[in-house]
Parts: structure tokens; sequence; C-alpha cells
């Protein structure tokens, strides 16, 4: 067993081994946002197209928490070490020395780290589900079209802050994110890979543990429709509001993950077409409300595009222009094409089955 | 300090810029009934055909209004008739239309930054963050854009009210808009009337965008930009009426570049950059308001006060 351990931390990071772990934490990552998306969309039926906003959140607040909390705990130790290199001593402006000393002092305190960890993520779903409530006053009044675009402009109106506001998650330039597992004493990745499935584990039991509850029924019940919903006394509204909350949540552990793993928050890449529409592609591919179809969409979608961003260097140049945007056009097709062919995707979701009712032909009474 | 006659002149070109925008997305929301996200992005590509035209053709700058008019208009046309009339005849909720706009969106977001990448690199012009202020012509002393845009605001809004209320295909128009279903049924060819507002709409966007870089600089991203203003105003003024749509671009655009130059020169910088940066989070804040507060717009206060008034006088003939 220990050779075996030995033998994976040998290989070096390049080639197969490190693509492989590379693809696994951003098909974690993604299957988070997927599953967010399928609570929201999927299942409730509210269009989120501001699932970039979760996302977003989480990461922010992933570079704003647990940095300054470390800083401000140790802060003579750090003072002293920084104080020489960086004069000024603000959080932001130092911060790769800060996170250097943090990262130092961290990896011999595994309390305090995990600690830390659980901290963060717990900020990250608490500010996720705070700013789900403030959308989901809108998704409760508003008409699709419009809810549509109030949606789009508060993950805008979120994206232009965190690039900005330097404060928060340090600007156009990010800030950097010290490492919570460097107690190990594992390389890097996996300390990383650990932590990223152990959190996917997590919020994949209790997605599909939502899902299959009586209470995923009462979701599907609101998206089909909300009239016949009320008059079974469900509170739609209610019901509306609480998969806002919950699916940005979901969306903010994937933002505040996806920056632990990369160790900075650089606000600019928390774009719409990266944490909103490819999440969306994928839903839509894969099936909405079926909570196997929308992983294997992300699975089959993640994977592609991992694969293309390996090759895309070799391509680039026979090409007068940036392939990126092949990528993009890519997006928009396979959008068109499956809303044409496949409106419910390539694992339509099934019917529930319940007991007595499928599985037996009902007899009505004659009333002869 | 701040010079406030340039800031109200920009503001004043800016808006009227968007205005020939938000008249033709409400045109297609109200006969196609969805709102087109694709919209900001045709005035994008009618600002590549302006530096294309001007740059490497080396032609006058206003013959890429109507070249941008055409294409523009005609892509308008293929976007509904390839990609909306298809979904919408093979049943498709309204959702999976909206996202059809988006996917639109996309791959013209993409070609424009394709375009714009070819044209730096093959042609060696610059082709983000551009400007084309001292190619423009100077009209009585004004600049050429100032007026031209004017001159053409007002005919397209004559037109327009011309074509909906003086010609029997601005009836079938406005029947198309009252109820596409009922219209059809008293032989209105509903996809004729789509067609037709599509390609007009999409050219006044396409003259739009050509006429922006002439005073603003522009880049491939503008489009999700401008979008933004175009929603706020379509919601603020109705999405119903074209007029009071031009009149909330007004005060939308207004309210966005003085709102920001006067925010400036109160708090110089905000987070350690320049409250300038800031900017596109008006039209964002106003659209919200908007969708909140006052979610039928101005048609909507003006409808009531019809109605109320209607009321009265029923009342007094009693």
């Amino acid at each position: 067993m220990m050779d075996l351990m030995d033998f994976i931390l040998q290989i070096p990071l390049e080639g197969v081994f490190g693509f492989l772990v590379d693809l696994m934490f951003f098909l974690a990552v993604y299957i988070i946002v997927t599953t967010a998306l399928n609570l929201q969309y999927g299942y409730t039926g509210i269009p989120n197209f501001g699932l970039a906003f979760g996302v977003a959140i989480g990461a922010y607040m992933t570079g704003y928490v647990p940095g300054r909390l470390a800083y401000m705990l140790y802060y003579d130790q750090i003072a002293e070490k920084v104080g020489p290199m960086c004069p000024t001593l603000e959080y932001v402006r130092c911060n790769i020395f800060i996170r250097n000393e943090i990262n130092a002092i961290l990896a011999k305190d595994p309390v305090m780290s995990i600690t830390l960890l659980i901290l963060t993520l717990a900020i990250a779903v608490l500010s996720g589900g705070l700013l789900g409530f403030l959308a989901s006053y809108p998704a409760v009044r508003l008409r699709v079209d419009f809810l549509m675009m109030v949606l789009i402009a508060i993950a805008e109106g979120v994206r232009i802050i965190g690039m900005n506001y330097e404060p928060l998650a340090g600007g156009t330039l990010g800030v950097s994110v010290p490492n919570l597992m460097a107690w190990t004493g594992l390389p890097r990745t996996m300390q990383s890979a650990i932590m990223v499935l152990g959190i996917t584990a997590v919020v994949i039991y209790y997605s599909f543990h939502l899902f299959r509850s009586p209470y995923g029924r009462v979701l599907k019940a609101v998206r089909e429709s909300e009239e016949a919903a009320l008059a079974v006394g469900i509170n739609v509204n209610r019901v509306k509001i609480e998969a806002m909350v919950v699916g940005s949540a979901i969306a903010a552990i994937a933002g505040s993950i996806y920056s632990l793993y990369l160790g900075n928050v650089v606000p600019t890449s928390y774009t719409r077409y990266d944490w909103t529409f490819w999440p969306w592609l994928m839903l839509l591919l894969g099936g909405r409300g079926s909570e196997l179809g929308a992983i294997a969409g992300t699975a089959g979608i993640i994977t592609i595009r991992r694969v293309i961003s390996v090759y895309k260097h070799g391509v680039q140049p026979f090409f007068p222009f940036d392939v990126v945007w092949l990528e993009r056009i890519a997006l928009g097709v396979a959008f068109l094409v499956i809303m044409m062919f496949k409106p419910y995707g390539l694992f339509p979701e099934k019917p529930f089955r319940i007991k007595g009712l499928h599985d037996k032909p009902v007899k009505l009474k004659d009333k002869g | 300090m701040v010079e406030w006659t340039t800031v109200v002149v920009q503001a004043y070109i800016y808006s009227t810029l968007i205005a020939f925008l938000t008249m033709g997305f409400n045109l297609t929301y109200q006969t196609a009934r969805i709102p087109n996200w694709a919209h900001g992005t045709f005035a994008a590509i009618g600002m590549y055909i302006t530096l294309w035209v001007t740059r490497i053709w080396n032609m006058h700058t206003y013959y890429s209004l109507v070249i941008a008019f055409v294409v523009v208009a005609l892509l308008g046309v293929v976007v509904y008739g390839g990609v909306i009339y298809p979904l919408k005849r093979a049943g498709a909720p309204e959702i999976l239309l909206l996202i059809s706009t988006i996917a639109v969106d996309i791959i013209l977001t993409a070609v424009i930054n394709i375009e714009a990448d070819y044209i730096m690199f093959v042609e060696k012009v610059v082709s983000r963050g551009f400007l084309l202020r001292e190619e423009d012509i100077r009209i009585f002393g004004y600049p050429g854009v100032l007026v031209a845009s004017t001159v053409l605001l007002i005919s397209f809004a004559i037109f327009f009210v011309f074509l909906l209320y003086f010609t029997k295909f601005g009836m079938a128009m406005r029947a198309t808009v009252e109820n596409p279903d009922l219209a059809a049924t008293v032989g209105v060819n509903v996809d004729k009337v789509n067609l037709i507002s599509w390609f007009i709409t999409g050219g006044m966007a396409g003259i739009s965008g050509a006429m922006l870089p002439l005073w603003f600089r522009t880049d491939p991203s503008i489009g999700s930009l401008i979008i933004i203003n175009v929603f706020a105003a379509s919601i603020l003024g109705g999405v119903r009426s074209l007029l009071l749509a031009i009149v909330s671009t007004y005060l939308i655009g207004f309210t966005e570049i003085i709102g920001t130059t006067y925010l400036s020169t109160i708090v110089p910088m905000i987070g350690g950059v320049s409250t300038a940066s800031y900017r596109p989070l008006f039209p964002l804040a106003m659209l919200v308001i908007a969708l909140l507060v006052l979610p039928e717009g101005f048609y909507g206060l003006w409808e009531k006060y019809r109605e109320k008034k209607l009321k009265g006088r029923t009342v007094v003939e009693e």
C-alpha cells in the first residue's frame, strides 16, 4: 500500500497524470455548478441566467475571508517579516508576501487550517444564499423574459463590482488565497484533490437526497404548474425562494473550492460565459431535471473542453485570430442544435414511479 | 474641472444612438414576443463595418451607414428565419426561445472578435478601442454624427408612425402585436410581418452601430454593455410603446453619463479605481429598479391615466 502511494506521488505533474487531475478537478467544480442549476431550472423551473453570481460571490468571499482572518490573528508575526519588503502592510497590496507567511504558519497548525477552511466555506455558502435570497425577490414576481434580464443584470453587476472594488478581491489583478491544506504534508495537487472531491461528494449526496425526497417532487410540481401546486396547498413563492437560496449557496461552494484549488481569485474570470452559459449547455445537453443526465452532460462537455485547451496552442499558428472564439462559436451552435433536435437532452428525465400506482394497474370500482 | 457641455453632447449622442436600438428592440419584442438579446451585438457588427469601410477600403465614412443597414438587416432576417422561426414552429417553450437569442449573441460576439483579430493581425489596423472621430464630417459647424443621428432618428420615428397607423401593413403589424393567433386567423401573414420587422430593426441597429465609433471609443464587447441600456429603456418606457421608449432611452443615457461624471467629481476613487469604472452599474440599477417598481413602464402609467379619464367621462355621460 505504501509503495503504491509513493509511486503515485513520484509521477511528475506533467503529462497524462496532470491532465487527469486537472480534468477531475474541473469536473467536480462544474458538477456542483450544474447541480445548482438543475435544482433551480431543472427541478423548480426558475431560469437562472445569473448563475455566475453565486459562483462569483463564493470566490470573492474565499479571497476575502481566510487570508484576512489569518493576517489579523498573526498580525505581529507577519508584519515583522513582511514590513521590510512591503512597508504599507496593506492586505491587498502586500498580498503575495503575506500569503507566503500565512502559509508557513498554517502548515504547522492543522486545527487553525481546518477551522479557517470550514469558516470560509460557511461564509461562502451564507453569502451565496443571501444573494440568492435577494435575487429571489424578482424571481417570484416577474415574467420569464423580464426575469432573464434581471438575473443577467445582477450577475453582471456582481462581476463589475468584483472587478473594480479592490478591497473585495483585488480588482482586476486578483488576490491570492492561503493554502489551507498544507498541514497534510502531501503534494499540492493531492491536497486539493482530497478537499475538492470530498466537498463534491457531500454536495452530490445532499442534492441527490433532496431531488429524490418528497421535496424534490414538490419542486417539480411547482415547475409543471404553479396553479395546480397552489391548489394542492404548496406555497409556491416559498418553494421558489428556497430553490434560489439553496441553488446559489451550492454555486458559491463551487466558486469557493475553485479558488481554493487555484490558490487565487481573479474576478475577471467569473464571466457569464464560463459560469452561466457553459453550465446551461451542460444541463440542456444532459437533460434538465435528470440528476444523472446533468452529470453526464457536464462530464462530456468538460472533457471536450479540457482536451481542446490542451491542443489549443498547437493549432493557434494556423489561424489569424484567437482560437478561443472558435470554442465560443461551438458553444452557441451547440445550444441551437440541442434545442432544435434534442430539447429534452440526451438523457431525458423519467417520470416518478410510485409503488402501487404504476406497478399494478389501479382498478376503479364499477359504478354499475 | 469638468466640461459640462462636452458631457451633455456625449450623453445626447449616446442616447440618440441607443434610441435606434430601443425602438427596434421594442418592435421585435412585440411582434415576435421575445426580447432579442443579440440586439446590442447587431450594433457591434455595424461598428466593425464602419471600421472596415473607413480604414481598409478607405471610402467615405457615411457609405458605411448604407452598407451596415443592408448587412445587419439581412442578418436580422437570417436570425429570425433560421433560428427563431423553426424553434417556434417546433413548439419550443419560451425559455428555449430566450436561450436561442443568447446563443445567437454568443455566436455573433465570437464572429466580431474573430473579425477584430483578423483586422488587427492581417490588415494591421487597430481594431480594439478604436475611435474614428477625425473621419467625421462637420455639418453647419456641428459634428456630423450629432446632426445625422438626430435627423435619422426623427425620420425613423415619423416612418414608424406612418407605417403603423397609415398603411395596411402597419395594421397587420399592430394586429400581430395584439394577438398573433387571432391575426393569423383573419388572414395576416404573421411570419411576413415578423420577417419585415426583423429586417427593419436589424437595419436600424446596423446604422446605430455604424455611427457609434464616430464619437465613442469602441471594442467588440460594447454590444453586451449597450444591451443593458436597451433593456432598461425598453422596460422603463413600457415595451408596448416606441415613442416612450425613445424618451426613456434619453432618461437612462443622461442619468448614466451625467450621473457618473457628477459622482466622480465628488468621489474620484472607489475601492482603488476611478469611479468611472462603475459606469455600467447605472443602467443595471435602473433596469432592476424599473422592473421592480414600474414593471409596466411609463406606458402602463399612461394607460392607467387614460382608463381613469375614460371612466370619469362615462360617469359624466350617465
